[in-house]
């Protein structure tokens, strides 16, 4: 069968950087029908990859380009995006900057407008492609009005109206809450099964996107590191780990029983695959996790949330009755479903946004009354986006920003600058301009420039999102080291593993409420309510879920835990 | 989550919204021609009543209105103001502050030019505020605007709204580093909101970009002709509002002509 994608000795570089190549010498071949998953660190050459399929590369972004590209034969250096859009569908990983309508049918109506087809046809289409994304009940809505999945699915069947062999996917379920994932992948998917069409998806999350693919491609400095079936990737570890991917938890626990030798034969790459023999392991020995030890709560309270209900001037109301005290030391994770209110909530902390009804006091202080300015120095707030707050020539002076602001003395702002330097290992990058450097630098000067002005607590929005696994790991160990130091945390994320490693107490929100709430081996034991707020199980506790059967007593929600279990045993 | 609003159509099914776009963005150059036929205010008035009859029929309140209009009412105003100081020479004097005259031409004059700024910039918000943006797009290229310059106004007014969240969002960051834009010497308010400006401006950079790969990744190529799936077709009404137009702007210009509409001195009294 003729490949529907054939790339020979690929190499590419962004104009004005001619010098710096993205893509090394790229050579693989994809066949009609397949779903390849595509993974590697920031900065790896994913998205420029993707844009190589469908011709904006070389074509839009101009720059030096050696090799070939071809689809179904057509050259891409001979053929534009606008030619190629039949062909092959691109779904980029913001789903709201591809958003042009103004209602969902228009949305989907503006690729067909464009390559001229009779009106009649256009209609037929745009029906067809809401049917098969599930939006056609939604087609005179605002996209912008969708939830997150819903957006992604539009920007689906925006591409698919064109009906082009190949799907290309730029990460398009990093914005979104589990549930939501979930219901992308299956629609990408049910694509590839029942309208054979070819994926070709850049996903982070492998445990999610695996169990769809027919094989992995793992990017490294723009070069293939090695593509293949997920078995045989996954198998070589150490060479994933080094490319920045996160192993799928089942994958990375029998990896660190190899590592042990307590594991033989091949890696699993899911938990049905690893239940039998994970289950083997333990089987007739009675397995108890020590419990982590509860501390109890102080009698006065860092921060009181008392009945608060919050709306917009155009009557939608966001929060509702929100109770919620927060203690000094707490780790907590709020997490929901897209648009369940956790962003507002966490905005009442530091008065950017004040209740319609209840209060909130913070050390006792009542943020109806206070300025943000005032709290600021108690509640650190970090935006999700580290471009929303950066704007200084230098890393030095962007962390003096707020000590200035708050009217602090040079001495004192100089000293300040020093430690939180030295705190994100950047004694020698004063000078440097924040704006060039890496997301994980951005993302650390953004915090330490919020920390610099020494609040009691730091709430994080999505600290890790968008970020690879040492990206990640990184952030959240320099957010980790400082709650070991005393600083009350909070933090809001789609993400359970990092729910399940890093917090002492979890809250779960849907439709402006708090539906749940406790420590993370509390709350990833109620699987149903969580799912009401599109929130999946972390896999470690759906493994222990299945082991239970086997004689594991109680669940457990991390993977060094779940390695420690399995060590014992031995 | 903040209620995101992403155009200017208010979505309301109304006379106005049913309208054939390329008759409404024709109301606007109506609009302007008629506002600058004349230059006595009572004439003009004319021209205003037609935009609050236009808001009537597009189910518009006028608290909406005024409110998505704000900034034009302030420079209107201060116009008003700057005119009214500085024509103190000329006309008849109606009273005095601190010394300084105020007269009857300087006060109209100075009505006259805000009504020109501010009527134009009402009937593009009446028109926006009634008609999708896509109608927009469709209604320019049916008046014969080239596509380029059609696609550029519906991006545009696809990406105020993006960028005005955007600037809530930037603000937000910044008040929550301590930031009080309203405190400080003239140098230190400058230096306080380049902490907004650089993000944002980096960020529209950025939401421009992603929006022209999405644009070209769905074969969007401004220099080749395309469909549109919405018909433009004339209705009667339709005819009956140009036609109508037409013979009062016809009308307007003879009036001019012949001597009516000119600002009058004395019509706000002597005052002395």
């Amino acid at each position: 069968m003729d490949p529907i994608v054939d790339i020979q000795g690929l190499s590419y570089a962004y104009r004005g950087f001619e010098n710096k190549w993205v893509l090394r010498d790229i050579t693989f071949q994809i066949q009609p029908g397949e779903f390849i998953a595509v993974a590697g660190r920031t900065g790896s050459g994913k998205s420029t990859l993707c844009y190589t399929l469908n011709g904006l590369v070389p074509h839009s972004f101009g720059g030096k380009m050696e090799g070939f590209v071809l689809i179904y034969g057509l050259n891409t250096r001979d053929a534009a995006p606008a030619v190629l859009a039949s062909k092959v569908g691109i779904v980029l990983q913001s789903a709201e900057s591809q958003l042009v309508g103004l209602t969902v049918r228009e949305d989907v109506e503006f690729g067909l407008e464009n390559i001229m087809l009779p009106r009649e046809e256009i209609r037929e289409r745009v029906d067809w492609a809401l049917d098969v994304v599930k939006l056609s009940h939604l087609q005179n809505s605002s996209p912008w009005n969708l939830s997150g999945g819903q957006k992604q699915r539009l920007a689906i069947a925006s591409a698919l109206a064109f009906r082009p062999q190949l799907l290309v996917l730029d990460n398009p379920t990093a914005e979104l809450d589990p549930i939501g994932k979930q219901d992308v992948l299956e629609t990408i998917s049910f694509l590839n099964r029942e309208h054979g069409i070819t994926i070709f998806i850049v996903d982070q999350e492998l445990h999610e996107v695996l169990p769809y693919a027919h094989r992995l491609l793992i990017l490294d400095d723009g070069k293939v590191l090695v593509i293949d079936t997920p078995e045989i990737v996954l198998d070589q570890a150490e060479l994933v780990r080094g490319s920045g991917v996160k192993l799928p938890d089942v994958t990375e626990i029998s990896y660190q029983l190899r590592k042990r030798k307590l594991w033989i034969g091949t890696l699993p790459i899911s938990i049905a695959q690893a239940t039998e023999k994970f289950g083997a392991m333990i089987q007739g020995v009675s397995l108890q996790v020590m419990p982590r030890v509860e501390t109890p709560a102080p009698e006065k309270h860092l921060i009181e949330i008392k009945n608060v209900s919050f709306g917009y001037p155009n009557g939608r109301m966001v929060l509702q009755g929100i109770d919620l005290n927060i203690d000094s030391g707490d780790f907590l994770a709020i997490m929901g479903q897209n648009g369940a209110g956790k962003t507002t909530l966490a905005k009442h902390l530091n008065g950017l946004l004040k209740p319609n009804k209840g209060q909130v006091l913070v050390e006792g202080l009542d943020t109806q009354k206070e300025s943000v300015a005032h709290l600021a120095t108690r509640v650190g707030y970090v935006f999700q986006n580290p471009d929303h707050q950066i704007f200084s020539k230098t890393v030095g002076d962007e962390l003096s920003f707020g000590p200035k602001n708050l009217g602090w003395s040079a001495d004192r702002i100089e000293q300040a600058v020093q430690r939180a330097l030295h705190d994100i290992e950047m004694e020698d990058r004063r000078e440097a301009e924040p704006y060039f450097m890496g997301l994980a630098e951005r993302k650390l000067i953004a915090i330490a420039s919020v920390l610099i002005m020494e609040p009691h607590v730091l709430v994080l929005d999505e600290p890790a999102t968008g970020a690879d696994y040492n990206v990640a790991l990184r952030i959240m160990r320099y957010i980790s080291s400082l709650h070991d130091r005393g600083l009350t945390v909070i933090i809001i994320t789609h993400d359970v593993s990092l729910a399940a490693n890093y917090a002492s107490r979890v809250i779960a929100m849907r439709d402006g409420a708090i539906k749940i709430a406790g420590s993370p081996e509390s709350i990833f034991q109620q699987k149903e309510l969580l799912n009401e707020c599109n929130i999946s199980l972390p896999e470690v506790a759906e493994l222990s879920n299945t082991l239970a059967s086997y004689n594991l007593k109680q669940q457990v929600i991390r993977v060094q835990d779940m390695v420690s279990l399995f060590e014992g045993v031995q | 989550m903040s209620s995101i609003r992403t155009s200017f159509y208010e979505g309301n099914e109304s006379f106005l919204s049913r309208i054939d776009p390329r008759i409404k963005l024709l109301y606007i150059l109506w609009v302007f021609a008629m506002i600058m036929v004349f230059t006595d205010p009572v004439f003009q008035s004319f021209t205003m009543a037609s935009l609050l009859l236009a808001s009537i029929a597009g189910g518009l309140s006028l608290g909406k209105v005024v409110n998505a209009g704000k900034l034009g009412i302030y420079v209107g105003l201060t116009s008003w103001v700057i005119w009214t100081i500085f024509l103190r020479n000329e006309g008849v004097p109606l009273f005095h502050v601190f010394g300084w005259s105020v007269t009857d031409y300087g006060v109209l004059k100075g009505l006259s030019v805000a009504l020109r700024i501010t009527s134009v910039l009402f009937a593009f918000l009446i028109v926006a505020m009634t008609t999708p943006t896509r109608d927009i797009i469709t209604g320019l290229y049916g008046l014969r605007v080239s596509m380029v310059f059609s696609m550029v106004i519906g991006i545009i007014l696809r990406l105020i709204p993006q960028f005005q969240s955007e600037h809530s969002t930037i603000m937000e960051a910044q008040r929550s580093r301590a930031t009080e834009f309203d405190k400080g010497g003239l140098i230190t308010r400058f230096r306080k909101h380049t902490a907004y400006i650089i993000p944002l401006t980096l960020r529209a950079l950025k939401i421009v970009s992603d929006l022209s790969i999405a644009m070209e990744s769905r074969a969007y190529d401004p220099y080749t002709p395309r469909t549109f799936v919405r018909e433009l077709k004339m209705k009667r009404s339709d005819k009956v509002i140009l036609i109508s137009m037409a013979v009062f702007l016809v009308f307007s210009i003879l009036l001019r002509i012949f001597g009516f509409g000119v600002l009058q001195l004395g019509l706000l009294g002597s005052g002395q």
